[in-house]
């Protein structure tokens, strides 16, 4: 009988261990795609010290583990670049994107108008790919002047209501015009600004997730 | 005191020597003084234009204001003696009452610019906008803002001027500002990165009432630098830098750049001319050296009697020594003071006379260092050169009255080597001062030491051969190679000095084709008026469709993809050193690749074979093909067969060197470090590139207008007027380069017809005999045309391969192989040379045969 018991007990443990091992084998990866500029692509630093993978590592420390980073960041890119660029990335079957464009269209003046448009046609398609849509807004420089600068903030707001999607009202927040944040440009930020990003981010991850 | 007198008063005796040796001496010394202030003149032009460009010596760039620890650095370094104007330059929207737009601002103080100045149209106020909130601007700039309007039917050949001012206030954040004037020609030529906004100036002191400054905003602060002429820049953006490094723990946060930072690709250029430059004026400093020495050969050759006179009535060596280095030195300096004085007079009328070959608007000017070069090649060179003929007075003895030239018995071993050093080391030293660099001097110096070896022994075997020609029964054969034979010694020295100079004006055509080349447009290309960047994947159709209706070609529409490089042969590309130009700068974390079916014509496979057309199978495990771009390769220490893993947009690829290729990059068409085999990038998202070439000046501005209409994300580099000055700036020096060869040739062929008639001359006692035995007039020319001519011809000869080889190793050593074989220049100089020395030794023998045999026996 105290043979059958072990033997029973055994076989029980056997499949329990194979059990809590397969489990998270077999659990489902998220892929969370940063679709995004220089500052997604992280220019002038390494990629593992970029916003996008410093968050992957701040979620795996937080004991998420099952989270694969596509950082799909393109140095000077504008919104326009956003549908083409999702559908390419489509692909790889992401469940949440950030998407971090519009800073250029806004350095560069173009026109708010289009850029809207722009972000409304990737957000959609997005959305149509049942992805968690997280839409990182900017803010501009007051060197483009009170009126343009407020225009160009509240598009984002108005692109996060009308699709009912999470908005980072900031994604520079703490970072943009900080020295100790920045490269010597003054524009990119560096290792500890990405830090200060991933840190701006990862909420809005955690509650897709 | 008496030495000198009599030195002096032989001269003046021998006034058909002197004045022989000054006019030969001359001629070298005039190529070497005009090669040199012409070199240094070009130089000078060359700078002035590029700091035209830049506006000053120096820029210094921050994001935010300069601090005091910056400023001092700045006054330690530069000295108090510097001018100095700052500049703030941000982006911002500007409203007018028809539109809204970017624009860039830069608010300058009243010392900008310190280069070129500020031309604005006939009848503005240049401090208009520092005293009132006035903004200058280019006619194309308010066009596009629309306070000013073009008339209608004025688009043909018009006046620029010719429009309707609208409402001309501008509102910039809180301030309302006016149009002041209108720029001529726009002050900012230099190439930015990204022409993003058209440019307003406004006075620096206005800028704070507009409130766009604030914590957060993105702006630049310039300082513009201007130090005293003759300072060395290049080595004071060094030391700036190295401050700036040190104050910021080596990440500086303030730029310097310099003139030669204004275009990477001409300063390249300009680089290698210096480089040409030197070498041109390396060999007219030997040439003229190699004529002074044949020539004073010459002449101490017919004195041994005389010294043996003056050391029978009791004069002393150094008495001799110092009789004759009065006459070589006064005859030296009166040479280089006629070359100077004839360089200083020619030199303005250069310009005129060669108005196809010489830059225009280039100011030719003499240094003093050219002055006291030329005097010291025409004193002390003269002395230095002659001295292995000069040392064989050691052997004369009074004997020589009664023995004649049998009693001088010749020198030792040691002397004559000994002879040698101080014209070696003057040459090196030359060398060394004209090429500005010892290691450059000293390759220079060594190099010339090996041909001159190589023609030692060539001339040798040559003259040893001729013994076996002249074995036959025809006169004149017999007889012209018996000659050369016979006379091995002075032969021998012909041929080494004729194919010395033959060698060294072959080098300088073969260096200057390739330069040529490199620096010239390629044929066939067109310049383009705008850049298209960021064009979208779906949008190229549109745009070409577009573009067919318009004015203008778009062409070499080439994807642009962005990634990173991970690995070379396993190792992390990050970790590997920075050669070259790139050395110093930002290291560069992203790279942008493109594909294309055939190589543009700006570009060459220089190292392996090119890429297969076949596409790379995606999922294939073999690395598919990379091509890489020459500089590149050099400065990231790349190799064909090197493995690179690539980082695209995610995805991890891996890639093999399958060639390196030369890329023009003045072609000024889109172009890439890196090109992909096909099949690679085919899918991956990417944006494209494009050139817009043959727009009319007139239609530019509202075909860009439309383009941004139509495809707002688009950006638009407007490259006009920067290609316009560099192209200006490529096609002078392309000229100038052409001139100077044409120049040292000119001196080369000048030194050749020396040291032929010398020759010839120095043969009179023979062809005398010959005549006074009853050879025809006939026989004689056939001889010495044969006998002169086999010597030119075989000295050229040998020196024209030798250049072949020599000037490949000179391209590669110094101008990055820009090398090209130009055989019919070769064959030209090749019987350029034989007919000189032939018409020489016939004009020589004719000499000859018209005078009496009794006077030529006197004279010997």
């Amino acid at each position: 009988m105290k043979q059958t018991v072990l033997i029973y007990a055994v076989v029980t443990g056997i499949f329990l261990w194979l059990f809590a091992g397969i489990l998270p084998a077999g659990a489902k990866e998220t892929r969370i795609l940063f679709l995004g500029d220089s500052i997604t692509a992280g220019l002038g630093v390494e990629k593992e010290a970029a916003f996008p993978a410093v968050a992957g590592r701040m979620l795996k420390q937080q004991g998420i583990d099952n989270v694969a980073v596509i950082n799909a960041g393109i140095s000077g890119s504008t919104t326009a670049s956003g549908l083409s660029r999702l559908k390419w990335h489509l692909k790889a079957a992401p469940h949440v994107l950030v998407l971090a464009l519009g800073a250029n269209d806004g350095l560069r003046g173009l026109s708010l108008e289009k850029m809207a448009q722009n972000l409304d046609a990737t957000i959609a398609l997005a959305l149509e790919n049942n992805l968690c849509v997280i839409l990182a807004g900017m803010e501009m420089p007051p060197n483009y002047g009170p009126e343009y600068t407020r225009q160009f903030r509240q598009t984002f707001r108005d692109l996060a209501e009308k699709h009912g999607i999470s908005l980072i009202p900031f994604l520079l927040d703490n970072v943009g015009g900080v020295a100790d944040m920045n490269q010597a440009d003054g524009v990119h930020p560096n290792p500890a600004g990405h830090r200060q990003i991933a840190a701006t981010v990862l909420p809005y991850i955690k509650e897709c997730l | 005191m008496i030495w000198v007198r009599l030195g002096i008063r032989e001269l003046l005796r021998n006034k058909g020597f002197a004045l022989f040796f000054v006019a030969n001496l001359t001629v070298g010394l005039c190529g070497f003084v005009a090669v040199q202030s012409f070199s240094r003149s070009l130089e000078r032009h060359l700078d002035d234009n590029l700091r035209t460009i830049l506006t000053a010596d120096l820029v210094l760039t921050a994001n935010s204001p300069f601090t005091r620890t910056e400023t001092d650095l700045v006054h330690r370094v530069l000295g108090p003696d510097r001018m100095q104007a700052q500049v703030i330059r941000f982006f911002t929207m500007v409203r007018t009452s028809e539109t809204t737009r970017l624009v860039q601002i830069m608010a300058v103080d009243p010392s900008y610019p310190l280069y070129g100045g500020f031309v604005l149209e006939p009848g503005t106020d240049r401090d208009a906008i520092h005293e009132g909130p006035g903004v200058f601007m280019t006619r194309d700039t308010a066009l596009a803002l629309g306070i000013w309007e073009q008339d209608e039917g004025q688009v043909q050949g018009l006046q620029k001027e010719t429009g309707t001012a609208r409402d001309q206030r501008l509102t910039l954040g809180k301030k309302d500002f006016f149009a002041a004037g209108f720029f001529a020609d726009d002050p900012d030529k230099a190439l930015t990165t990204l022409e993003l906004a058209p440019k307003l100036y406004v006075g620096i002191g206005h800028l704070a009432e507009t409130g766009l400054l604030d914590f957060g905003s993105r702006v630049r602060y310039h300082t513009y630098l201007r130090v005293s002429p003759d300072t060395d820049v290049p080595s004071l953006s060094q030391e700036l830098r190295r401050g700036f490094a040190a104050l910021a723990q080596d990440q500086p946060r303030i730029s310097v750049r310099d003139s030669r930072d204004v275009s990477q690709s001409l300063s390249r250029v300009t680089g290698h001319f210096t480089g040409y430059m030197a070498l041109v004026s390396l060999v007219a400093l030997f040439l003229a050296g190699i004529a002074a020495a044949y020539l004073f050969r010459g002449f101490l050759g017919g004195k041994h009697r005389e010294i043996a006179v003056l050391m029978s009535l009791g004069a002393g060596r150094s008495g001799v020594y110092i009789y004759l280095f009065t006459q070589l030195v006064f005859l030296g300096i009166l040479s280089a003071a006629i070359a100077i004085a004839l360089s200083w007079l020619l030199l303005p009328v250069f310009p005129v006379l060669l108005k196809d070959l010489v830059p225009p608007g280039i100011r030719m000017g003499m240094a003093p260092v050219t002055w006291v070069t030329a005097l010291g090649l025409g004193g002390l060179g003269s002395i230095v050169f002659c001295l292995p003929v000069l040392v064989k007075i050691l052997s004369i003895k009074p004997l020589v009255l009664l023995r004649g030239p049998l009693a001088v018995t010749g020198v030792s071993g040691w002397w004559q080597g000994a002879a040698f050093v101080p014209g070696i080391a003057w040459f090196c030293l030359g060398a060394v001062l004209v090429a500005g660099s010892v290691a450059t001097g000293i390759i220079f110096t060594a190099g010339f030491a090996l041909a001159f070896l190589v023609f030692a022994g060539a001339g040798w075997l040559g003259a040893i051969g001729c013994r076996h020609l002249a074995g036959t029964r025809h006169l004149v054969r017999k007889m012209a190679f018996l000659n050369l034979h016979r006379n091995i010694w002075s032969s021998l020295a012909c041929f080494v000095t004729i194919a010395m100079g033959v060698f060294l004006i072959c080098l300088i055509p073969q260096v200057q084709k390739g330069l040529q080349t490199e620096i010239q447009r390629p044929q066939g290309l067109k310049i383009p008026v705008f850049f298209l960047m960021d064009i979208q994947d779906n949008q190229t159709r549109d745009l070409e469709a577009f573009m067919e209706t318009q004015p203008g070609v778009l062409e070499n529409l080439s994807p642009m993809v962005r990634g990173r490089i991970l690995t070379v042969n396993s190792t992390p590309f990050h970790t590997r050193e920075n050669n070259g130009e790139a050395q110093g700068r930002p290291r560069r974390m992203e790279h942008n690749f493109s594909f294309r079916r055939d190589l543009d014509p700006s570009e060459s496979i220089v190292q392996g074979e090119p890429l297969s057309v076949t596409p790379w199978d995606f999922g294939s495990e073999t690395p598919f093909e990379i091509s890489v771009a020459q500089s590149f390769a050099e400065d990231h220490d790349l190799a064909i067969n090197d493995v690179m893993a690539f980082d695209i947009q995610g995805m991890v690829l891996e890639g093999r060197i399958k060639n390196i290729r030369k890329v023009r990059w003045n072609s000024f068409q889109p172009n890439f470090f890196l090109l992909f085999q096909q099949g690679v990038l085919d899918d991956a998202p990417k944006t494209w590139l494009g050139a817009v070439s043959r727009v009319p000046p007139e239609l530019r501005q509202p075909l860009k207008t439309k383009i941004v209409e139509i495809f707002p994300n688009i950006s638009i580099i407007d490259v006009t007027q920067m290609i316009t000055t560099l192209t200006f700036i490529a096609d002078r020096l392309s000229v100038s380069v052409r001139f100077m060869a044409w120049l040292a040739i000119a001196a080369g062929l000048v030194s050749i017809f020396s040291i032929a008639r010398h020759q010839a001359r120095s043969q009179a006692v023979q062809t005398n005999l010959l005549k006074v035995l009853g050879a025809g007039f006939s026989d004689i020319k056939k001889i010495s045309l044969l006998e002169f001519g086999s010597l030119g011809f075989a000295a050229a000869f040998v020196a024209v391969l030798l250049s072949i080889g020599f000037s490949r190793a000179v391209s590669w050593y110094f101008f990055d192989s820009l090398w090209q074989l130009d055989l019919l220049y070769l064959t030209g100089i090749l019987v350029l040379t034989t007919l000189i020395c032939m018409t020489t030794a016939v004009a020589a023998a004719g000499k000859i045969l018209q005078a009496r045999p009794m006077m030529l026996l006197k004279k010997t």
